[in-house]
Parts: structure tokens; sequence; C-alpha cells
């Protein structure tokens, strides 16, 4: 394996941590797959390509709009349509159904706005580059890196330090209890729904800098926020980071040794064997 | 128009059909599948490979679509007897998107993209079952027998034990039932419905393609138990009618030629937004069930 297919595969691998923090995050505290967590990235890119490319925003402003505006939406959506149908009874697979039903709006929208063309935030366009030996980095590769770990250990640090992350993570381990102590779950609930979109939102910013954005590109981010967060939650932020990494690995290794085609089949039989694992090794521990 | 109308009512009643197997997964077994299309893309392989490569005719293909969809949904049922519900979920997901990959890429066999071209018309009798009125007796015929199959089997004391176990896994098998023979079988009846449609359409359309199965099939087939009410036997239809038919209609409507595959697609989502977060037990449900 060359060292620029792993380079490759770190950059991308550190948009899919900041994608899986935040839905591992929503996961575990309101207890629903958001399956619209792939239409928050989508939100995200569109609008900082708007900011960028429409309005003449510079880099770092358009990516901050895009994930604001993410943010703002999904948490609306959250308060409005997910939390809502909790109280009336849905099942967390319903929710999940719902929020899918929320992706397929956006995505319907963003296409009828925008287009169903792939779009450049900056037509021809080429970031300048930074040559190491025989690996070549663009100074936006090394900008998404440096994001996505200040955001995942500011997140990290938040919940552990901070008494309100501390309240969240009371949360998550008992909502009952949470509730029972005085804490206010709902409205934590929609912070973690706002963090989680925010990181997203930001990678849909990156994501519009780094290349190409297409109207359908929700359903893949998804799917690795799907592989990854299940990959990482057992070991916790080290596994999501780890998890993050190495599944931008092995897609760029599967890309560059076969085909693109096997990219999605690749990653999600890892995430069965790994589910299957799991389970195996919880029977095996319960017998003996 | 009148051929419009016909293509859009055997495509529905396939769609239908994917509904009923899926609702009897989730909704009558409580197994909440994200892969029922891969059953459907089965059965429609099967059926185009052996219709085309050994020169199998249409009824042989229907069985054998049908049983190799069960015996692969039955199979990865008991594979993942052991995994957690929300887990269970995500590996047939996962399933659906595997089964994707292997047919757009294991080009010896499927072709890849370029998909199966040139599957014959069914034959009855042999007489040729012509595209139109008489496929869409065919289609309907099949549905209603699926339907009926599946009424039957939820009132027989299968279903009972069935049910039983969707609402209370353990004291199923604390009476002495194997739980996972009965997930297998259940989920087995399920795929054998996808495979059954996915011939139907494979036999329809005489030309099959990957992009016809993709996640977005599993996804349609769930939403439209899940829009009915699951574990109720309407349910399915009244589902398949919001969900397929109603954004149908919008054909009939003046749209912009280039969005209008979108608005669609938009007015799908939103009917399915709206509905669950009215009724999340859907239309019909009186209750919450499965997931």
């Amino acid at each position: 394996m060359s060292s620029q297919i792993l380079i490759n595969g770190i950059v991308i691998g550190a948009l899919y941590v900041m994608l899986a923090l935040g839905f591992s995050m929503i996961y575990t505290s309101t207890g629903f797959f958001n399956l619209s967590h792939g239409a928050i990235l989508l939100t995200g890119a569109y609008v900082s390509y708007a900011a960028g490319a429409l309005w003449g925003l510079g880099f770092a402003a358009s990516v901050v709009i895009g994930a604001l505006a993410a943010t703002a939406i999904h948490v609306v959506a959250a308060a409005g349509i997910y939390l809502p149908m909790r109280s009336r009874g849905a099942s967390m697979w319903i929710m999940a159904i719902g929020s899918l039903g929320f992706a397929i709006v956006s995505q319907a929208a963003i296409g009828i706005v925008f287009g169903t063309r792939t779009l450049n935030i900056r037509e021809g366009y080429v970031a300048p580059v930074l040559q190491v030996g025989e690996v070549r980095v663009s100074y936006i590769d090394v900008a998404i890196i440096a994001i996505s770990v200040v955001l995942v250990t500011a997140t990290h640090q938040f919940l552990q330090r901070t008494k309100t992350g501390i309240g969240i993570r009371a949360a998550m381990a008992d909502r009952d209890m949470a509730q029972a102590v005085g804490i206010r779950v709902r409205s934590l609930e929609l912070l973690v729904f706002a963090i989680g979109a925010f990181l997203a939102g930001t990678a849909g910013g990156l994501y519009a800098l780094k290349g190409a954005i297409i109207y359908s590109m929700g359903g893949p981010a998804l799917l690795k926020s799907i592989v990854v967060s299940i990959l990482g939650i057992p070991f916790g932020l080290v596994g999501v980071f780890g998890g993050g990494i190495f599944l931008g690995v092995v897609e760029n290794v599967v890309v560059a040794n076969w085909s693109a085609g096997w990219v999605d089949g690749v990653s999600l039989l890892v995430l069965i064997v790994f589910v299957w694992l799991t389970a195996v090794r919880a029977r095996v521990r319960k017998y003996r | 128009m009148f051929a419009f109308v016909i293509h859009t009512a055997i495509i529905f009643t396939i769609f239908l059909m994917l509904a009923v197997g899926c609702n009897f997964i989730v909704g009558y077994g409580g197994l909440f599948t994200i892969g029922h299309g891969a059953f459907y893309a089965l059965g429609a392989y099967a059926a185009g490979l052996l219709s085309t490569k050994l020169g199998l005719g249409f009824w042989p293909g229907l069985a054998a679509g049908g049983v190799v969809a069960a015996a692969v949904g039955g199979a990865l049922a008991i594979s993942l007897s052991t995994v957690d519900e929300d887990y269970f979920s995500l590996a047939t997901f996962g399933f659906g998107i595997v089964t994707f990959t292997v047919l757009m890429n294991w080009f010896s066999v499927t072709n890849g993209a370029l998909g199966i071209a040139g599957i014959p018309a069914p034959t009855l009798f042999g007489l040729e079952i012509e595209s139109g009125v008489p496929y869409l007796a065919l289609v309907v015929v099949a549905a209603v027998l699926c339907y009926g199959g599946v009424w039957l089997l939820i009132r027989s004391p299968f279903g009972r034990v069935l049910q039983a176990m969707r609402d209370e896994a353990a004291g199923v098998a604390a009476c002495g039932r194997n739980v996972v023979w009965l997930k297998s079988v259940c989920f087995a009846i399920g795929s054998f419905i996808a495979g059954v449609a996915g011939v139907l359409y494979a036999h329809y359309a005489t030309y099959i393609d990957p992009t016809s199965f993709t996640v977005e099939v599993s996804i349609l087939s769930l939403s439209m138990a899940v829009v009915g009410g699951l574990g109720t036997l309407a349910g399915p239809l009244l589902g398949a009618v919001v969900v397929v038919l109603a954004p149908e209609l919008l054909r009939f409507v003046d749209l912009p030629a280039g969005s209008a595959g979108l608005i669609r697609q938009g007015i799908y989502g939103g009917l399915l937004v709206l509905t669950l977060a009215i009724r999340p037990a859907g239309l019909l449900g009186r209750r919450t069930r499965g997931g």
C-alpha cells in the first residue's frame, strides 16, 4: 500500500469521523437512527456551495454558514417531527423511517433548487499542494484533518468536562433516572442534535471545498455514518476515530486495487461481519 | 393512456406483493428487515438467468425464484439469530447493499450494470401471456394468492405462535418453541413472496439491471408496510396506495419536465413524514409494533 493511498484514506476518514460522531451521539442520546444524517451533510454542502460560488464568500465563511444552516434546519426537524413522534409512542425504527422521509424531502428540494448535475464550488480551482517526498496533500486536505481533530476533541472535552456534557452523558446512560433527578432531558437531546448536525454540516461544507458535490450524496454519507458508528460505538471516541480512518483507508485500497463499484459492498460486509462477531462474542461470554 | 394505466397497475401490484411480504416479516414476525429488496432482486435474477442461460420456462423459473429467495432469507435469518434487534435490522440493510454491489460487479454471472436482456414473456398452455391486460391478470392472481396465503397463515396455529413470538420471544421460547426456527421460517416466507414478485417483474420488464434493485426498493417495501400499519391485513394495500399510487397521480398534473421526478420524490417523502408524525402506528395500526 503506497503512502499516497494511506493519506487519501485518512482525509476521507477524517470527514467520516465527524459524520459518525454526530450520528452515534444522536443515537445514544435520543435512541433512534437518524436516517436524515446524510441529508445534514447534503444541506451543509449545498449551502456552502451557494455561499462560496453564488454569493462569493470566502472558504471559511461558506463552510461556517453551511454548517449553521444545516444545524438550524435539522434541529427544527428534531423538535417538530422526531421527538413528538416518540411521545406519541413511535418505536425507534418508526422514527428512523420518519427521518428518512425528511431526508428524501431534503434531497428532492435540493435537486429542484440546484439541479441534479455535479457542482464545483470554484470551477477549475486547484488548491495549493504540499509535497512531502512522494506524497502530495492539498492544503484543503490538511485543513480537513485539522478541523476534524479540533471539532471532535472539543466535542469530547465538552461531554467529559462541562456540567452540561455530564448531564448529556447521564441522560444517555439512563433517561428516566436523569429526568427524575431534574435534568432537562428534552432540551439536552435537542442540544445533542444540534452538535451532531453541526459536525455533519461542517463535514458537508468541507466536502464541498474538497471536490464536486451532487444532490444524491446524502445516501452514501448516511451509509458511512452508520458503518463507522457501529464499528466505533463499543470503543468510545478512539473507536470512532479508528473506525473512520479504517473505513477511509479500506475504501481507498479497494478503489486502488479493484474498482470503485465494490466500495459500498466491502464496507457493509465489514459491518455485517463486525455485528455478527460482536453478537457471537456476547453469546460466548454469556455461556462461559 | 390506457397502456400507461395498465403498466402502473402491474407495477403497483408487484410492489404490493413486496409490501405484503415485508409486512409478514416485520408486522407479524417482529423482524425489522431493511433488506427486503435483496430478495426481490434474487427472484428476478434467478428467473432472468434461468430463462436466458438455461432456457427454462416461466413456471419453473417462478418456483425457482421464490425458492432461492426463501432459502437465502431463511439462511440469513438463522445466521443472524444471535444478533440483537437493532443490529439485526442493520445487518439486513447491509445485506441489501452487498447484494446490489454483487449484482453490479460480478460481471461474469450478472452481466453487471448492463443487466440481463431478452427474458421471454411467460406462456400458459402454449399461449403467450402478453404484456398488458393478460399480464395484469397474472400479477393480480399472484398477489391475491400471496395475500390469501398470508391471511391463512396468520390465522393458523403457526401464525399465532409467530405473533406471540413478536410480542414476547422469551415467553414463546419458554413454552418450548424453537424461536430461531420460527424466525427463519417467517423470514423465508416473506422472502419467498418477494422472490415471486421479482420473477414477475423480470418477465414483465424482459430486461433487468441492478438499478431496479437498489436500497430504495427495500425502503419502499418497508414504508408501504409501516405507513399502512404493521401487523394489519389491509395495511400493505393502503400503504401501497398512499406511497406508490399517490405520487403517480401527479403525472396527470402539468409539472416542469426537468424536476417532475424530484417533485414526486419529495411528495413521497413528505407523505411518509406526515403519516408517521400524525399516526406513528400507521394509518390502520392501533398500536406501535416492530422495531
